[in-house]
C-alpha cells in the first residue's frame, strides 16, 4: 500500500506511522514513488541520449535495442508506480492521504503523479504513430518530427511530473531535508536535459552556437527553466545545481559511451567508427544559472509584483549575457584541436557524415544586432514565464 | 559570408528523384548531380509503377535469382530474396546494399540471409536503404562448390505515401482526444487544488479559476495541435514532392523526307539542371541510347520497340513504323552516365500509315516538335513492331505469330501480386518443332509487362529487370578497389561506366566467365526455344505481357493477357 501524503508534523507523524504501512511510506523522507519517478526520468533520458548515440554510431536499430528498452523502462516505471499510487490513494488511502492529492475524474493522487501517468500514455500513443510515420514517410533521420514530438511531450510529462512530486513533498515539509532538496535539483536537472536533448539539432552542435537560431532557442528555453527552478527550489543555489546535474549527466554519457565499441551497420559509411559516438559537450549552463540564482537570492521576499517582474526580466537578459560570455568562446574552442580528445569529444561525428573542413567551422547565418535584440526580448518574455512558473512551483503542496 | 547548411539536419534526408513545387529545381539538381550522380558506380532502371529489381544469373558457381522489393519510402527497409536455382551445398548467403559512391569500403558488414522455412534454397534478408539514389546489392553465396558474388543494381526512390486507414485514424483520434481531455483536466486540477494545503477544499473563486484555466489551456493546446497539423501537412507536402515522377516530355509526329518522324523531347527542369555537366551524358545500353516502346491504347493492339537517335541535347527522334492509327503510350528508357536510368512516359496520336517506307502520312500529327532536329537517315535495323490481338483476347496461353510460329506461355495456377514467378515462354515452328531463338540485341528475348491502365511498365530480359551495363559498371568499379571518394569518385565511376558500356555493346554480351551478367541469353538447362523471365507483379490488375523473340533475321512479338489477383495474405 502506498500513498504520498506530505510528511506530517511531528505531533501527528507518530499516529500516522502506527496506523498503517501506507502511512510509513507517507511519512518517510523520500517515499518510494519519488525514487521510482526519479529513476524513470533517469532511465528515459539516458535511453534517449543512448539512442541518439546509437543512431550516430550503429544506425540500424530495432524495437529491442538496449537504448529503446531504457526508454520503455522509464515509461513503464513512471506509469505503473504512479498508477499504483493513485489507486492506493483513492481506494485505500486515509482521509488525510486522499486530501493530499488532487482530484481527477473521481480519482485522487498527487498532481505530479497524474502528469507522469499522462506522460507514460503519451509515450505509448507515440509508438503506433511513429510506426505509421515510418511506413508513410520513411524511417526517421531526425530528432524533431511530429511523432517524436508526441514522444517528447510524454517524456516531458514524466520529467515534469517527477519534479512536481518531489516539489510537493519538499514544500510540504516544514524544513525540507537536504535529500529532498537534492532530489528536486536532480529531477529539475533532467528536465533541463530533456529540453536540451529535444533541441539538440538547434543548440547542442557547437558549429551552430554563433547563429541566431541557437540564441533564439536558448533564450526561449533557459531563462524560463532556470528562473522557475531557482524560485521553486528551497536550496540557495537551485538553478546552478540543476544546471550542474544537466552538465554532469551529459558529460558522464560522453565519457561512458565512448568506452563501448560500435560498428556502423548502414550504408553509406562516410567515416570509420569503432566506438559509440557520444553526445555533444553540454552547454556551460551553470554560468547563467549562477547569475539567475544570484539575482533571485538578492530579490527581497516581499518585493512587489512590478519589481519582481523587472528583476525577472533583468535575470533573463543577464542569464543570456552570461551564457554568451562563456559559450561563445567555448564554442570556438570546441572547434579547435585541443578539444579533439576523450574529454571534450569534439572530433566525434556520426558515421554518415563525410569528413571535411566544415566540421570545424561555424555554420548558418551569423549573429546580427537585430538578432541580438530579438534574443533579449525572447529572454525577457521567457524569464517572466519562468517567474510565473517559479511562483507557482514554490506554492505547490499536492 | 558563405552560409553553410547544417549537415546534421540537411544531410542524408530521404530525397527522391523528382520534386514538384518551389524547390523542385534545387532538389532535382542536387539529387541528379550530387545524389545519384555520386552514385555513379551503379545504375538501376526506374521503370514505371515499381522499382523492384529482378535478376537471374550466376554468383560464382551458383545459379541464383535475386529479387529486391524496394520499400517505396526512403529511408526504408527493402526485402531481398535469393533463390538458389543451381549449385549444391550452399552453406550461407549474404546480402548487403552498397551505395555506389562509397562502394564496398563505405558499406556495413554483410548480413546473413536467413533460410526461408518450407522453401528449399530460398534465403531472405532486409536491406536498409537510408538515402535515395543508386545502390547495388552485393549477394554472396558460399558453399561446397566455392564462393561467388554478384551485384544487383537497385534504385532507391520514394514511390508512395502510405494512406492512414480509417480504423487506425479513428483509434489515433480517440486516444488523442483522451490525452487532450486528460491534459486539460490536469491543468484544471493544478490551478484549482495544487497549491492548497492538504485537506483544504477549493473555494468557489478557485474553482472558477480552474475552469478558466481549463478553457484557456484547451484553446492553447488546440492551437498547438493546429500548429502540429500544419507541420504534418508541410512534412506531407514535402514528402509528396519527392515522390518519383517521370520527367516531363513532349512527343510529336512530324513529316520529313517522306517519312513520319516521332520526336520525343525532354522538357524537364531536372534534365535542364544537369545540362552541360560532365556526367550528364547518356550511356548506350545494347548499343542504343534510347529504347522506346509504343503501345496502342486502349486495346493494346499494337506494339513497337524502336531506338530513337539523339538530335540535340534533349531531342530524340525515330522513323515511325507503319503502326495502325490511334493513341499510343510511350515508354522510353535511357541511362545517364551519372548512374540514373529513368523511364520517360508520354502519349502520342498517330494517324493512318501512308505509302512511304514507313507510311508517310499526308496529315502531320502534332505540331510541337522541336525545330531543326534532323530526322534519322535510316531506321534502326533492330527496330521492331507488330499488330496484335486486342487486350483481353489473348488469354489462351498460346499466341500464333504472323509467321505461323506459336509462342506458348507455360504458366500454372493463379497469379497473385507480390509473388515471385517465372514467366516461361517457348516458341514452336508451324510444324510444331522447337524454334531456334537468336539473340536480339544481346538477349534471347525481350519482354515488356504493362498494366492495362499504364500505371505499371517494366522492360524485362531473361536476366531480369536490371540494366546489365550498370551491373558490369559496378562490378568493374568495385573490382578497381573502390572506396569512399567524396570528391572525384564520380569521375572514376563514369569512366568505368563508359568502359562497361563499350564492353556490353561491343559484341561481348556473352561475357567472360565470372562476370555478373554471364547469363543474358538463358540458363544452360533450358531448351533453346524457351525463355524465362523472373518477375513479381507489383499490384493486382489486368496486365499484358509482350514477348519478343528473334528467329533468323525476323523479330516477332506475341502478347499474353493476365489477370493478377490480390497478394496472398502472409
Amino acid at each position: 500500500m502506498s500513498t504520498l501524503a506530505p510528511a506530517a508534523p511531528a505531533s501527528t507523524a507518530g499516529v500516522a506511522m502506527s496506523a498503517s504501512s501506507s502511512s510509513r511510506v507517507a511519512s518517510s523522507v523520500v517515499p518510494w514513488p519519488l525514487w521510482a519517478v526519479a529513476f524513470a526520468s533517469t532511465s528515459v533520458l539516458v535511453g534517449v541520449l543512448w539512442d541518439i548515440s546509437w543512431h550516430r554510431s550503429i544506425g540500424r536499430d530495432s524495437f529491442w535495442t538496449p537504448a529503446h528498452l531504457a526508454i520503455y523502462l522509464g515509461g513503464v516505471v513512471a506509469g505503473l508506480s504512479c498508477g499504483w499510487l493513485v489507486l492506493c490513494t483513492t481506494f485505500a488511502g486515509s482521509a488525510r492521504e486522499r486530501a493530499a492529492g488532487v482530484s481527477f475524474w473521481g480519482f485522487r493522487g498527487p498532481l505530479g503523479a497524474w502528469i507522469c501517468i499522462w506522460g507514460a500514455l503519451a509515450m505509448i500513443v507515440s509508438a503506433p504513430l511513429d510506426d505509421w510515420w515510418h511506413n508513410a514517410y520513411g524511417l526517421d533521420v531526425e530528432i524533431l518530427s511530429p511523432p517524436h514530438l508526441v514522444l517528447a511531450f510524454g517524456i516531458n510529462g514524466i520529467c515534469v511530473g517527477a519534479m512536481l512530486m518531489v516539489l510537493a513533498r519538499q514544500n510540504g515539509a516544514p524544513d525540507a531535508a537536504p535529500i529532498l532538496q537534492g532530489l528536486f535539483l536532480y529531477t529539475a536537472g533532467f528536465l533541463i536535459l530533456q529540453f536540451a536533448t529535444l533541441f539538440t539539432e538547434y543548440i547542442a552542435v557547437p558549429n551552430l552556437q554563433h547563429g541566431p537560431r541557437y540564441f533564439f532557442t536558448t533564450a526561449a528555453a533557459f531563462p524560463f527553466l532556470l528562473l522557475g527552478i531557482a524560485r521553486g527550489s528551497t536550496a540557495r543555489w537551485g538553478a546552478t545545481g540543476a544546471a550542474g546535474v544537466y552538465m554532469g549527466v551529459t558529460m558522464l554519457m560522453i565519457w561512458i559511451l565512448q568506452l563501448f565499441p560500435a560498428q556502423p551497420m548502414l550504408a553509406p559509411i562516410m567515416r570509420p567508427i569503432d566506438h559509440m559516438v557520444p553526445p555533444f559537450f553540454p552547454l556551460l549552463l551553470v554560468a547563467p544559472a549562477f547569475v539567475v540564482d544570484l539575482i533571485v537570492n538578492r530579490t527581497p521576499a516581499g518585493a512587489g509584483r512590478l519589481r519582481r517582474g523587472a528583476t525577472a526580466v533583468c535575470a533573463g537578459i543577464a542569464a543570456m549575457l552570461a551564457l554568451t560570455a562563456v559559450q561563445w568562446p567555448f564554442a570556438t574552442f570546441l572547434l579547435t584541436e585541443p578539444a579533439r580528445n576523450f574529454f571534450f569529444a569534439a572530433d566525434q561525428f556520426g558515421f554518415n557524415l563525410a569528413p571535411g573542413p566544415f566540421q570545424y567551422e561555424f555554420w548558418g547565418r551569423p549573429m546580427t544586432a537585430g538578432a541580438a535584440g530579438w534574443t533579449g526580448l525572447i529572454a525577457a518574455a521567457s524569464a517572466l514565464g519562468g517567474l510565473w512558473l517559479g511562483d507557482w512551483m514554490a506554492r505547490v503542496r499536492r | 559570408m558563405t552560409v553553410r547548411r547544417n549537415p546534421f539536419t540537411a544531410a542524408d534526408r530521404g530525397v527522391g528523384l523528382r520534386a514538384r513545387g518551389a524547390d523542385r529545381r534545387r532538389l532535382g539538381a542536387a539529387i541528379l548531380v550530387t545524389g545519384l550522380a555520386a552514385a555513379a558506380g551503379s545504375t538501376a532502371a526506374a521503370h514505371v509503377g515499381t522499382s523492384n529489381a529482378y535478376f537471374d544469373g550466376t554468383a560464382g558457381p551458383y545459379e541464383v535469382r535475386v529479387i529486391v522489393r524496394t520499400p517505396g519510402v526512403i529511408p526504408g527497409l527493402a526485402q531481398a530474396s535469393v533463390r538458389i536455382l543451381g549449385g549444391e551445398g550452399v552453406e550461407h548467403v549474404t546480402v548487403r546494399p552498397l551505395r555506389s559512391d562509397v562502394g564496398l569500403e563505405g558499406a556495413p558488414p554483410p548480413d546473413i540471409a536467413g533460410a526461408v522455412a518450407g522453401e528449399q534454397g530460398l534465403y531472405s534478408a532486409e536491406l536498409w536503404l537510408m538515402t535515395a539514389g543508386s545502390y547495388s546489392v552485393e549477394v554472396g553465396v558460399a558453399g561446397t562448390e566455392g564462393e561467388g558474388t554478384v551485384f544487383v543494381p537497385v534504385l532507391a526512390v520514394a514511390e508512395r505515401r502510405l494512406a492512414m486507414g480509417p480504423a487506425f485514424g479513428m483509434g489515433l483520434a480517440a486516444v488523442g482526444l483522451f490525452l487532450f481531455v486528460g491534459a486539460v483536466t490536469i491543468v484544471g486540477a493544478a490551478v484549482r487544488e495544487s497549491v492548497l494545503e492538504p485537506g483544504a477544499e477549493p473555494d468557489a473563486r478557485r474553482r472558477w479559476r480552474g475552469r478558466f484555466a481549463m478553457v484557456g489551456f484547451a484553446i492553447a493546446l488546440g492551437a498547438l495541435l493546429g500548429g502540429g497539423w500544419i507541420w504534418w501537412d508541410a512534412v506531407d507536402a514535402a514528402y509528396r514532392s519527392r515522390i518519383y515522377q517521370p520527367w516531363t516530355t513532349a512527343a510529336a509526329v512530324t513529316e520529313a523526307g517522306g517519312a513520319r518522324i516521332l520526336t520525343l523531347a525532354i522538357d524537364d527542369p531536372d534534365w535542364r539542371a544537369i545540362e552541360g555537366l560532365p556526367d550528364a551524358g547518356l550511356l548506350p545500353d545494347h548499343g542504343k541510347l534510347m529504347h522506346m516502346f509504343l503501345v496502342r491504347t486502349p486495346d493494346l493492339s499494337a506494339f513497337a520497340h524502336v531506338h530513337p537517335v539523339r538530335g540535340g541535347y534533349d531531342s530524340f527522334s525515330v522513323p515511325l513504323p507503319p503502326l495502325p492509327a490511334g493513341d499510343y503510350r510511350i515508354y522510353a528508357d535511357v541511362v545517364l552516365e551519372n548512374g540514373f536510368a529513368p523511364t520517360l512516359v508520354d502519349t502520342v496520336s498517330i494517324g493512318p500509315p501512308g505509302s512511304a517506307a514507313f507510311g508517310a502520312s499526308p496529315a502531320v500529327e502534332g505540331s510541337t516538335g522541336p525545330a531543326g532536329v534532323p530526322p534519322p537517315a535510316d531506321p534502326d535495323p533492330d527496330d521492331s513492331w507488330a499488330t496484335l490481338r486486342p487486350h483481353g483476347a489473348s488469354r489462351s496461353g498460346s499466341y500464333v505469330l504472323p509467321s505461323g510460329r506459336t509462342v506458348r506461355w507455360e504458366r500454372d495456377g493463379r497469379i497473385a501480386a507480390d509473388e515471385e514467378i517465372t514467366l516461361r515462354f517457348s516458341v514452336a515452328e508451324p510444324d510444331g518443332s522447337p524454334s531456334a531463338l537468336a539473340p536480339y540485341m544481346g538477349m534471347l528475348s525481350h519482354a515488356a509487362v504493362l498494366r492495362d491502365d499504364g500505371s505499371v511498365f517494366v522492360h524485362l530480359h531473361p536476366a531480369g529487370s536490371i540494366n546489365l551495363t550498370a551491373q558490369m559498371r559496378f562490378a568493374e568499379t568495385e573490382g578497381a578497389g573502390a572506396g569512399p571518394e567524396p570528391a572525384g569518385g564520380n569521375d572514376r565511376a563514369v569512366r568505368a561506366g563508359r568502359q562497361a558500356a563499350r564492353r556490353v555493346d561491343g559484341g561481348h554480351d556473352v561475357a567472360s566467365p565470372g562476370r555478373a551478367h554471364d547469363a543474358p541469353l538463358q540458363a544452360a538447362s533450358l531448351p533453346r526455344n524457351t525463355v524465362t523471365f523472373p518477375f513479381v507483379f507489383p499490384e493486382p490488375g489486368a496486365y499484358r505481357i509482350f514477348v519478343q523473340v528473334k528467329i533468323g533475321a525476323e523479330v516477332e512479338t506475341a502478347a499474353f493477357d493476365a489477370d493478377v489477383g490480390e497478394a496472398t495474405p502472409s
